[in-house]
């Protein structure tokens, strides 16, 4: 009997204390119903974590809506980022699930064309580097790779390093990619593989930050790391400069490095009022500061 | 007695394969406490996910509330279901064909990879119903998915009434509601609940089906069925695969195990307290 | 006469749950089937199983399972060929060796151990597994069929054990008395007599096993390195069918082709599944009696 009440206390209280929270919205819902002050990001991995920070920040400088504007209701600000590649994003506002949808490519035709008024605003650059470990014999030996080179390894041309250059170790060349959802995956086919495909050995990883890891895990590895990302690692990792153009700031700004892509938010349709004041939030300083925190190139 | 070679052979295997088991076990759950252990404190229980990127300095709060508010619902509508369907198993069935019927419909149930329901939650909860990611959809995925395993642990449960005390009741008149409630839940309900138990455990493991109709990186605690939550295996895989902080994710592992056992530890002194009873 | 009335109102809320949760079954095995349909507008369906290469978004697209399907076939096939032996030699200790107050606790554990969430042992097959593998087979990247193997395999063992164990332990009765009585040495009963004898629930529990192995998603998911290859070596790097649905899912537009290919996918997993749930309920029922 005892143990039977335990449970039975224990479950009714966590319904009430979950129905409580839900009670205390309800009440200020009646009042406007119209306004919806929760918010949802789906999208890419690269852009996540920045997104999720800047809503972090937002959520703790204001706590309800109506301390960001006075005019909104008193309730609880709910920000949530789901990642997925920017493939997902693209998905998630067209079949309506997030409200804005986080891509690091340019939106593609198809998915312009899907949304019945499709909206997109850019908050900054990322650029795709071509990274090797550290202790990788190739990163010590050359500084620099063709684009013609590139293609080739990633095409599975050149399997092992010693393919490429005779002073390299008779070692298996380890992909490392994103996976076909992946904004970087649709961005390095475009800018250096065209009409070949990627190998298919090649380790296709479902996060940016994952495949970065990656790369930092493994001496035989090469993959196209985030610029932004790698910023935040760049005592671990080596990237070599592609066809003789640095990945620096000034070149990735100007796109006078050939494998750069934006990082933009895309929506459909009006913004509620709600959306847009966050989204004036991401692109005030505090968006900007963050986003150039994580490494990437801001812009407003 | 003589023990020749063969069967020192099929002792050895025996014993090899005992060892082989319980030392993996031990040694992998061993593994993750130890490593485990050093995240845990109470910041990091009770906080929202901090640091850049977030999750890297722990909170793990929401995921743990949305871990809770998934096996809720999802055990509610499950044990609605499969209590109903044990019922109408043990006290309603009569044909022997139309019992295992029903009962190979539900091990097929059980059959459908995880993955598949989260697919079909996707498309019908999410987007067809317009649910959204959300709670909602979440629990109804998680539903379909346990819903086996409350039915025959509850039908298992029932099974096990003595045949008199049902048939006393019929032959007295009484009818099969009022049995049931007077009769057989006073009885065996230690059982049922530990089947549900069970069940909800199971559905607040599970990754595959609400990667696709419920989770995400970060949102606040569950406020209302129509919303996204944070779930820990989510939260799990996320950090693991993202190496966000592979100390953080020792700690939340170790949270998922500890709910595990806390909820396997009810379930052992539900099913002890029915053999004191006995007694 | 309100008892009547609540006795029809139970009998039907009973019935119509009962017949609401059995119709889901069907409901979501056609909703698969309906979604999927549409490949085969693109690809027929010998393409679509047997097709080499699997390009979903390339410009080139290319919607071949094989390499997919032999991958979860090879998982499975790794797993259980790996986890068979020891599962049955754990369960003969469970049923005969094991002295009985030990008994109770070990089963539990047992349980235990089947009730861990996969994402934990995906976990541990990450951060334990891999750097192992790559240690101990110098490989470069520790993500291969054997990885998943090895994981499917640790994932399996609970449940083999138990069905296993169940079904010795009825046998227990028969073969105990009749053995003591004949001064036959324990052992020799057991490999003798309860082995072949189990011989039902070995396979019920070698065809639980594998069902679980193939429907399994997180743990292999982690490990496995997702490349879309043949499973030709150990050490290489495969795809299986639900790595394929959770990876590829998430960007795939709906209603595009990649989308409905996804649903094939999942059709074939679901069926396959299906028909290997049904040998294990049939055999389930020869044991039970």
């Amino acid at each position: 009997m005892k143990v039977q009440k335990m449970i039975i206390v224990l479950f009714l209280s966590l319904m009430l204390v979950i129905s409580m929270s839900g009670c205390g919205n309800g009440e200020t819902e009646e009042g406007a119903a119209e306004f919806d002050g929760s918010l949802n990001f789906a999208g890419s991995s690269t852009l996540a974590p920045t997104i999720s920070q800047i809503a972090d920040s937002f959520q703790n400088e204001y706590g309800t809506w109506d301390q960001v504007d006075a005019s909104l209701p008193e309730e609880e600000i709910e920000i949530s980022v789901s990642t997925g590649g920017s493939g997902a994003g693209a998905k998630a506002v067209l079949d309506g699930t997030a409200s804005f949808g986080m891509l690091a490519r340019e939106a593609r035709d198809e998915e312009r064309d899907a949304l019945d008024a499709y909206q997109e605003t850019k908050v900054g650059i990322d650029a795709l580097l071509m990274a090797v470990n550290q202790e990788n014999a190739l990163g010590a030996s050359r500084s620099d790779l063709s684009a013609e080179e590139v293609s080739r390894i990633f095409s599975g041309e050149i399997s092992h390093w010693k393919e490429m250059d005779d002073s390299l170790p008779e070692e298996e060349v380890i992909l490392l990619v994103r996976d076909v959802g992946g904004g970087a995956h649709g961005v390095f086919q475009n800018a250096i593989m065209g009409e070949k495909d990627v190998s298919d050995a090649a380790i296709e990883v479902p996060t940016m930050s994952g495949l970065v890891d990656r790369i930092m895990d493994n001496s035989q590895g090469i993959g196209y790391a985030s610029y932004g990302i790698a910023q935040q690692h760049q005592d671990d990792l080596v990237a070599f400069s592609l066809d003789g153009i640095e990945p620096s700031e000034s070149n990735i700004m100007d796109g006078t490095y050939p494998v750069s892509r934006p990082l933009v938010l895309v929506w459909d349709g009006e913004l509620s009022v709600a959306e847009e004041e966050f989204l004036n939030y991401i692109k005030s300083d505090v968006g900007y500061q963050t986003i150039n925190e994580m490494g990437f190139l801001p812009v407003q | 007695m003589r023990q020749n070679w063969k069967d020192l052979c099929i002792k050895g295997w025996i014993f090899f394969s005992v060892i082989l088991v319980t030392g993996m076990a031990i040694y992998v759950m061993g593994h993750i406490i130890v490593n485990g252990w050093r995240s845990i404190s109470l910041d990091f229980l009770i906080s929202s996910p901090r640091g850049m990127p977030l999750g890297s300095e722990g909170g793990i709060f929401p995921a743990i509330i949305g871990s809770l508010a998934l096996g809720i619902v999802s055990m509610l509508l499950a044990s609605i279901l499969g209590i109903a369907t044990a019922i109408y198993l043990y006290q309603y069935c009569a044909s022997q064909r139309i019992y295992s019927f029903i009962r190979l419909v539900v091990q097929c149930i059980a059959g459908i990879p995880s993955i598949v329901l989260g697919l079909f939650g996707y498309t019908f909860f999410v987007v067809s119903m317009g649910m959204g990611y959300s709670l909602l959809a979440g629990g109804l995925t998680l539903s379909i998915m346990i819903y086996p395993i409350v039915t025959i642990n509850t039908e298992k449960a029932l099974a096990e009434i003595q045949k008199e005390q049902t048939l006393v009741s019929y032959s007295l008149g009484v009818s099969k509601s009022h049995t049931f409630f007077h009769v057989i839940w006073p009885e065996r309900k230690n059982d049922i609940l530990s089947g549900v138990l069970l069940g909800t455990v199971y559905a607040m493991g599970a990754t595959a089906p609400i990667m696709l109709t419920a989770a995400v990186l970060s949102a606040s605690s569950p406020t209302s069925l129509f919303e996204p939550v944070m779930a820990l295996p989510y939260h799990l895989y996320i950090m693991a695969s993202e190496r966000i902080s592979i100390q953080n994710s020792y700690g939340t592992a170790l949270v998922l195990l500890m709910v595990l056992f806390i909820a396997y530890g009810f379930i052992f002194l539900l099913i002890r307290e029915r053999r004191v009873d006995k007694q | 006469m309100s008892n009547n009335r609540l006795e029809k109102i139970f009998a039907i809320a009973v019935k119509s749950l009962t017949v609401m949760a059995l119709l889901t079954l069907v409901f979501i095995i056609l909703f698969i089937l309906k979604e999927s349909l549409v490949v085969f507008q693109e690809t027929s369906l010998v393409d679509f199983l047997f097709g080499q290469e699997w390009r979903p978004t390339s410009a080139n697209m290319r919607l071949g399972l094989r390499p997919i399907i032999m991958a979860t076939l090879a998982l499975s096939g790794l797993a259980l060929v790996m986890a068979l032996p020891v599962s049955v030699g754990a369960a003969l200790f469970l049923s005969h060796v094991c002295p009985i107050r030990l008994r109770r606790p070990l089963r539990s554990f047992i349980d235990l151990l089947a009730g861990i969430p996969s994402v934990v042992y995906g976990f541990i097959g990450v951060v334990m597994l891999l750097p192992l593998l790559e240690g101990i087979f110098d490989m470069s990247a520790g993500d291969s069929l054997l990885a998943g193997g090895i994981i499917l395999a640790v994932m399996i063992l609970p449940f083999i054990v138990s069905t296993t164990a169940e079904s010795m332990e009825a046998s227990v009765k028969n073969h105990v008395m009749t053995s003591k009585s004949m001064g036959v040495s324990h052992w020799y009963m057991l490999r003798s007599l309860v082995l072949p004898s189990s011989w039902t629930g070995i396979i019920a529990g070698a065809v639980l096993g594998t069902s679980r192995a193939m429907g399994e998603t997180m743990a292999v998911m982690m490990v496995v390195g997702n490349s879309p290859l043949m499973p030709t070596s150990l050490f290489g790097r495969v795809k299986p069918i639900p790595s394929l649905i959770a990876l590829e899912m998430g960007s795939a537009p709906l209603g595009s082709m990649h989308y409905h290919a996804i649903f094939g996918a999942g059709f074939v997993l679901l069926i396959l599944l299906l028909i290997i749930n049904l040998i294990f309920y049939f055999l389930r029922k020869r044991i039970e009696f």
